[in-house]
């Protein structure tokens, strides 16, 4: 299977097929018995430059879906963070915390955000995000401009 | 006859009857100090940004030959570039501050303002590869001081200052100081609502034209961005200046000073994207299109309750864009 793409205006953003997607724009990868999570290129394009990341929950601690877990700020916005999946929290990419522009440098490399040890089930296939994606990038766009007004 | 330096005052809009009669007096009072001033031609036009873009007075300016001064009730950037996207171009000067106690945070504001650290300060520019001409045009904005004096005061300096550069061409060119382009105030423009680029932040990245929904941008035969359909803007929305990575988009009507063309750069105005980054975000969609649909039935939405005004905004925003059929 072929990597798709997700067009944002003319911005094409990578979805590649080898790993699952959750809907708050984080792709899920198996890694040494847990799951790798990341953004991808979409959140990435929104967010631009990461410049801050914080977590605010341990490692190894049991997390439930929907749980804010940190926060981060880039040139153009601030965000907080949400579990995406219910599972156990591995670790955190130890890396980032000294430079989160790893985070939009290497997406779906080294720019990984944490590991968390999860069954797997509620995650999308990338056929699957795309279609969210086309499904929420009216509202997306919208919601942009409504905090601007 | 001595060289004469063009003084342009750009009246303010009406806003309410006491507003708009305190800036009225603000530039009748300056108009006339400097009336019998031989060096000074003083001319009287309507709103800059809301002039239309046929409008003789932009064909006046357009026809002045040397440096001149411009009085607005607009930041120096706003005006400056509004003069820009109608082929009135010059070197952008920021006049040095006027001093007076009351506006001391405003020229701190200033001061600071003149030369923003912006993030990616080595992208070329447009404005690099389309020099603007040498001619300068010194701004002041009328909002800085309530005292005339300060005004007339700084003026004669620009003009003494510039005295011995001005080219005699300008003499012989410059308009007669008579009330003949004064406007009464009954005839002002409609009010307008449009981005203006300012082309030395501008790096031509196209993110606004494919931001915008409604067409507002284009570009020229050379593949450079510009404000394409101004009328096409939805007022109000001044949402493509906080996508510019450059924060070369300015609204000079909105209030937040940083979308104005005010002094200062984006670290104010963040996204807050938490919504699409989890936070209920299904939820959040569902609801929304629930609205939507109760709405297209001719339903009510259950109100989450904002500031009235704000509302009102956004539902017509909201109802342009179903209009759209994206
Ligand atoms: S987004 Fe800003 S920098 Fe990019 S082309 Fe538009 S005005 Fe210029
Ligand atoms: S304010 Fe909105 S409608 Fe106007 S140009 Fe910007 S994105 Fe387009």
């Amino acid at each position: 299977m072929s990597d798709l793409e997700f067009l944002m205006g003319t911005y094409a953003a990578h979805i590649p097929a080898d790993r699952s997607y959750c809907t708050n724009h984080l792709w899920a990868q198996p890694h040494g018995g847990a799951h790798r999570f990341g953004f991808t290129a979409y959140a990435v394009r929104l967010l631009q430059e990461v410049y801050f990341l914080e977590w605010c929950v341990e490692e190894d601690v049991f997390l439930q879906q929907g749980q804010a877990i940190g926060a981060l700020e880039s040139k153009k916005a601030e965000s907080e963070l949400y579990c995406p999946v219910t599972g156990h929290l591995i670790q955190f990419n130890a890396a980032l915390l000294d430079d989160p522009s790893g985070i939009s440098a290497d997406t779906y490399g080294s720019g990984w955000l944490f590991e968390l040890q999860v069954d797997g089930d509620g995650l999308l296939s990338p056929e699957q995000y795309i279609r969210y994606l086309e499904s929420v990038w009216e509202v997306t766009q919208r919601t942009i401009k409504e905090q601007l007004s | 006859m001595a060289a004469r330096m063009a003084i342009i005052l750009s009246q303010g809009q009406s806003q309410g009857q006491n507003h708009s009669s305190a800036k009225r007096h603000l530039e009748e009072n300056i108009a006339a100090g400097l009336a019998s001033d031989p060096t000074c031609a003083v001319m009287l036009i309507p709103p800059l940004y809301d002039l239309p873009p046929g409008s003789p007075a932009f064909q006046m300016l357009r026809e002045l030959p040397g440096d001149f001064v411009l009085l607005s009730w607009l930041y120096p950037r706003a005006a400056h570039w509004t003069l820009d996207r109608h082929h009135v171009r010059g070197q952008l000067i920021e006049t040095p501050l006027i001093e007076t106690p009351l506006e001391s945070g405003v020229n701190e504001l200033r001061e600071h303002g003149a030369q923003p650290q912006l993030p990616d300060a080595d992208q070329p520019r447009v404005l690099d590869r389309r020099p603007a001409p040498d001619r300068r045009i010194y701004h002041l904005d009328l909002r800085t001081s309530e005292d005339p004096r300060v005004f007339v005061q700084e003026v004669r300096r620009i003009v003494a200052e510039r005295g011995g550069a001005l080219a005699d061409r300008s003499a012989a060119a410059s308009p007669p100081a008579d009330s003949s382009h004064h406007v009464p105030a009954a005839t002002l423009p409609a009010r307008r609502w449009y981005p203006v680029i300012d082309y030395s932040r501008c790096t031509n990245c196209m993110e606004c034209i494919d931001f915008c929904l409604f067409g507002v941008f284009g570009v020229d035969h050379q593949e450079t961005i510009l404000v394409e359909q101004p009328d096409n803007c939805r007022r109000g929305c001044p949402a493509c200046s906080r996508v510019c990575p450059e924060n070369a988009i300015i609204f000079p009507r909105h209030k937040t000073p940083l979308i104005a063309g005010g002094p200062g750069v984006a670290s104010a105005m963040k996204l807050d994207l938490s919504q699409l980054f989890g936070r209920p975000a299904e939820q959040e969609v569902a609801a929304r299109e629930r609205d939507e649909h109760l709405r297209r039935s001719g339903r009510a939405t259950v109100p989450s309750a904002p500031e009235p005004r704000e509302h009102d905004i956004l539902d017509e925003l909201i109802d342009e864009l179903d209009q759209m059929d994206l």
